[in-house]
């Protein structure tokens, strides 16, 4: 591949090819021919890639080379012990205890002992550490690896190399390099589960460290599946996490995908949702972006089947000077499939939402129905919302829409509630809750909704009723 | 405009051969020898007879741009422009300052007669006297721009009775060397991008208007722009200024001829409103586009800004882009003054293989600053057309107010029809609406027209007036009719 | 005369009319009725020439002369004329333009002269005071906005100027009150000459209480199923379509 020699090379970015250099021998799977040559290939990728920065397109909004001060180092797992206590600390306890298979990922390590391994697979689901597997690396997980990112489709695929970001994304090259653990599942055709598998990602009890993990879930034909991910800090000093989850959902596959983030302020968070659905998927995703100094939630889809209906939602509550940014890419490459993605930003303080998404139609995907909607509150005068819906469309015979809207609270809508007799923090709290509580309801399962409203109030500082 | 004799009748008559704009004028011309070089630039310069305050200025534009690289970023794909195998001055060898325009060499007259743009003042009052659509309405002045030169600014001398400054860029700096000066490169810097660096360096001529305090232009201002010599660029320049509780209304009209090269325009315009004043400027843009197999066709790379610098000035674009091979254009208003308001409305019609990247930029400073953006996308044929827009509020603009609707037809499944606005909120007491659709003619609608009688190619021409009526509502009555017409010429072929 | 003969079409893979016979001889007034999803709008729309409707057989002639192979507006120029059961609306496209564009257009191609503006403007108004139209709604875009009656009155306004000479009226009466049925049914009726024929679809009776037919035809399944005089739709309106396979009415 013909990809742009970087010229300059920032201190973090250099420590980072040096923590390949001195770990990727004792790298899980390093004793496997094809997943050492995936892992060095990424290195090379990110070599020549660098971090991104500004100048890049899909990275015009996060500066990330210039946020980084200093590459942490890769964590090593203690194995100590965690209790519920632990996981509700981190998680809330509105999280931590939703009915749920149980699968926890802890400093960087698929923990078998805190996960219902066995649960599952009596219900039908195989769940593997990724640790494991890469040591015996399965011949369909393979092209899943091998995955940079890369648009398929589109202006930008025509010049991958370019400055758009389109081409192979460095933070998913760094992932497949220096990834140290995490799970696979494996649902089998026609396997349903009677509830969510929930995956707890913890990390950062003491020094800072980097956390790359990646998550793969495979569904069978007619397989259905409530996936949870959360994301929490244990109260360290520093956390940079570089999370992946890989989904290839299969034909009429129903899954229901939720990722919460609550990590602790002083972290970064590093995500990428890679995500492609086959003929006749009912996908419902949903982000809950609550914590850490900065996010960053890429998500790009994939439609290789058609009638596949996917919906997206996003609630991003951000406070001081927090920072996060959810892009999305989605390529609709068959006909007859529809999209929709709701984004929803409350912004407070000093913090700033970003939220960019492409959604493109390629010249084969005809019947299309693509729609987006990208809002955000602003709560305070420093805060800042920025936005950048996009649609190429190749395929004439399409619906396609998207709006943004940018505002505060409404003034006429307070004073009415106000009459009422609602005192003022109240009812601007209401009114945030509303708002947020267009893409909460999104979320097809109650008991999450219900937590994760929850969670809101906590954050906006009432009590509901 | 020659619109005036036209009707909404018109539209339907579109199997006028596709664009008829593409004859060649055969006249003799002086040319700068080909290349681009400091030399170049002095040549330009000595050609004009400019001051030395102007040469300095465009060398130092030279000098970055050398400095510079083509942006990249735009869904524009063509091969890399050679700028020394163009020509970067080209006048008609006749073009010896004429006074009146008895002096001007008949056969331009005759070009810009064939054009439909009558130059003679007594034709364009007895055509508007003449006018079917009733109203009396003030005549059109115009400034006639034939490759590098203006060849005639008409009714120079009604407009000085009113006070208002209209000539070509070169008299004024000549006559108002003082205006020029203080305004020239306020709006766009001699830096601001490589297409304007490169027209500071090298423009030609173009349009030069002021209006003083308290003025309403008393007519409709207007500059059409003629490429004629081949592998000839043309770098045109134009200045407008409102002064305070001024209002002008200015059209901009292009053509050029069939050629099988592609002709390179870039130009630059500035618009400065001060304290309560309006500039309206609206476009009909009828570039060549190429042939059908993509050969050929103007690159349209041009930078057009306005500064609402005063309180409660407005500025409002107006654009309808249905020619060029390439289009590359933001017109854009800096909405500086507090109150101050920007407005663009455009229709975007791209057919064959052109390719279109236009949109806006409205910039948010001031407080209580407001603004609207209006985009009605068509893509026929092979094309690709590209809505690009910023929307931004700075943190001390408070109470900014934006709304922008974006819609794209698609006609065809070889063509792209793409959106791609940036909204940055900065100040909590902004409000950005955005909000844009893509769809194609409904199978439905083209039936019940067809079922009325019409042919397939007049059912779209008449819907498609439909979709972009929103926009053309804005033209100046001379021009709508003119562009409906257009309309209807843009799309043929675009069925079957 | 309109003849159909053995006409069979489809959309997509359903087959619609399944061998469809009908004659209307010139200047007479025929109602087609039948139970929901009997192929009447199908009708409707392969007279007009819909291309979503696949004809696969049969044949469709108007005055002696072939249609099936003709483009809609080939068809309108020729003197076919359907009122759509739901008139469609164009954005920003003036009712007044609309129709100038159109009767021009069809003038044109049947070698008339065009109507001058204020010519047209004339006989539009003229024709729409009879209708009780507002000119008001002729400057507002096609249809959108209208009410019911108001585009159905537009329809036949449209009927009116074009001067087809084969009228398809589909569920005409559809949406309607009375009192705005009563002044399409005028309409209708004022357009009656023995150089015209009319194919009135539709559902209920009460339509025909207005518009009196020389001929009803019950449609069943894709099929003529049975043809009487006026007093067959009393008949249907007494015993409903439940015996042609349909709910009762």
């Amino acid at each position: 591949m013909d990809l742009p020699v970087q010229q300059f090379r920032s201190e973090i970015e250099q420590e980072l090819l040096d923590s390949f250099a001195a770990l990727h021998d004792a790298l899980p799977g390093a004793q496997n021919d094809r997943v050492a040559k995936l892992r060095s290939d990424a290195m090379e990728r990110y070599a020549s890639l660098g971090l991104p920065h500004r100048r890049i397109e899909a990275w015009k909004y996060t500066d990330l080379r210039a946020r980084l001060g200093e590459a942490y180092p890769m964590v090593r797992p203690s194995g100590r012990p965690i209790d519920q206590a632990e996981i509700e600390k981190g998680l809330g306890p509105r999280v931590a205890n939703l009915d749920s298979y149980r699968v926890v990922i802890a400093e960087g390590e698929f923990r078998s002992e805190l996960s219902d391994v066995q649960a599952l697979k009596e219900a039908g689901a195989e769940l593997r550490s990724l640790a494991e597997t890469l040591e015996h690396l399965p011949d369909d997980l393979g092209p899943l690896l091998a995955e940079t990112g890369e648009q398929r489709s589109g202006f930008e695929a025509a010049r991958p190399t370019g400055r758009s970001g389109a081409g192979p994304d460095p933070i998913i090259a760094l992932n497949m390099a220096l990834m140290t653990g995490g799970a696979v599942l494996r649902l089998g055709d026609g396997v349903s589960l009677d509830k969510p598998v929930h995956v707890i990602h913890l990390d950062g009890a003491g020094e800072p460290v980097s956390s790359v993990t990646r998550l793969i879930v495979v569904t069978g034909k007619g397989a259905s599946l409530d996936l949870i991910e959360s994301y929490a800090g244990l109260g360290g000093r520093g956390l940079q996490r570089n999370a992946l989850t890989q989904i290839v959902a299969g034909a009429d596959s129903h899954i229901e995908h939720t990722k919460i983030q609550r990590e602790e302020d002083e972290a970064v968070h590093l995500s990428n949702w890679l995500l492609t659905l086959h003929e006749n998927v009912r996908y419902n995703g949903f982000q809950y972006t609550n914590g850490g100094e900065l996010a960053r939630n890429d998500v790009r889809v994939l439609f290789e089947g058609e009638g596949t209906v996917m919906n997206f939602s996003a609630a991003s509550l951000l406070k001081s000077r927090q920072h996060a940014d959810t892009t999305m890419v989605i390529e609709h490459l068959v006909p007859h499939c529809t999209s929709r993605e709701l984004y929803k930003a409350v912004l407070d303080d000093e913090s700033r939402g970003v939220f960019q998404a492409k959604v493109i139609v390629a010249r084969d995907a005809q019947k299309t129905d693509g729609k987006q909607m990208g809002q955000a509150l602003l709560l305070s005068e420093g805060a800042e919302f920025d936005t950048k819906p996009e649609l190429e469309i190749f395929a004439d015979d399409v619906v396609c829409g998207h709006g943004a809207t940018s505002g505060q609270i409404d003034e006429d809508l307070l004073f009415y509630l106000e009459a009422r007799g609602i005192p003022e923090p109240q009812a601007r709290a209401l009114l945030v809750q509303a708002f947020v509580g267009e893409a909460l309801e999104q979320i097809d399962r109650e008991p999450l909704r219900d937590a994760l409203t929850g969670v809101t109030a906590d954050w906006l500082g009432v009590k509901l009723d | 405009m020659p619109a005036v004799e036209e009707t909404v009748e018109r539209v339907r008559e579109i199997d006028v051969d596709k664009y008829k704009y593409g004859f060649s004028t055969d006249i003799e011309s002086i040319k700068a020898p080909k290349g681009l070089s400091e030399d170049i630039v002095r040549f330009i310069s000595a050609k004009k007879g400019e001051p030395q305050w102007l040469l300095d200025w465009r060398l130092e534009a030279y000098r970055r741009w050398l400095t510079m690289s083509e942006p990249e970023w735009a869904n524009v794909h063509y091969p890399k422009i050679d700028f020394q195998e163009l020509y970067y001055y080209a006048a008609p060898k006749s073009m010896d300052k004429p006074k009146s325009l008895d002096e001007v060499d008949p056969e331009l007259l005759a070009t810009y007669e064939k054009l439909g743009i009558p130059l003679s003042e007594q034709k364009v009052l007895a055509g508007v006297e003449g006018a079917e659509l009733g109203t009396a309405r003030p005549g059109v002045a115009v400034d006639a721009v034939f490759d590098s030169v203006s060849v005639i600014t008409t009714f120079q001398k009604e407009l000085e009775k009113a006070g208002v400054i209209f000539c070509s860029i070169s008299e004024a700096v000549k006559t108002h060397p003082e205006l020029v000066k203080k305004y020239l490169g306020s709006v766009v810097p001699t830096s601001d991008n490589y297409y304007a660096t490169l027209n500071s360096a090298v423009f030609s001529d173009g349009s030069f208007v002021y209006i003083p305090e308290g003025v309403r232009c008393p007519m409709e201002l207007s500059t059409y722009f003629r490429i004629n010599e081949k592998q000839t660029g043309q770098f045109e320049r134009t200045l407008i200024i409102a002064d305070k509780g001024a209002y002008v209304s200015y059209l901009e009209g292009c053509t050029a001829p069939m050629r099988d090269e592609n002709q390179l325009h870039a130009a630059v315009v500035e618009l400065v409103a001060l304290d309560d004043a309006e500039i309206k400027y609206s476009t009909v843009q009828n570039w060549y586009p190429g042939n059908s197999e993509g050969q050929g066709g103007v690159y349209n790379f041009v930078t057009k800004r306005g500064d609402c610098r005063g309180k409660n000035s407005k500025i409002s674009w107006t654009q309808v882009e249905t020619g060029s091979a390439i289009t590359w254009k933001y017109p854009s208003c800096i909405l500086r003054g507090d109150g101050s308001r920007g407005e663009f409305y455009s229709v975007a019609i791209s057919n064959g293989y052109q390719q279109i990247d236009s949109g806006t930029k409205m910039i948010h400073l001031g407080k209580n600053t407001s603004s609207r953006i209006i985009s009605k996308g068509i893509s026929a044929g092979h094309s690709n057309n590209t809505y690009r827009g910023l929307v931004s509020a700075h943190r001390k603009a408070s109470n900014a107010r934006n709304f922008t609707a974006c819609d794209s037809l698609l006609i065809g499944d070889q063509c792209g029809a793409h959106t791609v606005p940036y909204l940055e909120a900065k100040n909590s007491t902004a409000v950005f609406e955005h909000e844009a659709t893509t769809s194609k003619i409904s199978d439905d609608q083209l039936f019940y027209c067809m079922q009325r009688g019409l042919s397939e190619e007049e059912a779209i021409a008449l819907i498609v007036n439909g979709f972009v009526r929103d926009v053309l509502q804005h033209l100046p009555m001379e021009f709508m009719a003119e562009t409906q017409r257009l309309i209807g010429i843009s799309l043929e072929g675009s069925v079957g | 005369m309109l003849e159909i003969k053995n006409l069979h079409a489809r959309i997509e893979e359903k087959e619609i009319l399944k061998g469809l016979d009908l004659t209307i001889p010139t200047g007479e007034v025929h109602a087609i009725m039948g139970p929901n999803g009997s192929g009447k709008s199908t009708l409707a729309y392969v007279l007009a020439g819909n291309e979503n409707y696949e004809v696969t057989e049969g044949s469709v002639k108007w005055n002696g002369e072939e249609i099936l192979d003709m483009e809609p507006d080939e068809r309108a120029a020729t003197g076919v004329f359907l009122a759509f059961q739901y008139p469609m609306e164009i954005p920003g496209v003036a009712t007044m333009t609309f129709l100038r564009t159109a009767v021009n257009a069809v003038r044109k191609a049947r070698g008339m002269e065009e109507y001058s503006t204020p010519e047209f403007m004339k006989v539009v108004r003229e024709k729409a005071n009879e209708l009780q139209i507002n000119p008001e709604m002729l400057k507002r875009p096609l249809n959108v906005g209208f009410s019911g009656g108001e585009k159905k009155r537009n329809e036949i306004l449209q009927m009116s100027l074009l001067e087809p000479s084969l009228c398809v009226l589909d569920e005409t009466d559809s949406g309607l009150d009375i009192d705005a049925l009563r002044i399409v049914a005028e309409g209708v009726n004022a357009l009656r000459s023995e150089k015209r024929s009319m194919l009135v679809i539709t559902h209920y009776q009460r339509l025909l209480n207005y518009i009196v037919p020389d001929r009803v035809h019950v449609m069943a399944d894709g099929k003529v199923v049975r043809s009487g005089d006026a007093d067959l739709a009393l008949e249907l309106e007494e015993t409903g379509y439940a015996e042609f396979g349909g709910k009762a009415a």
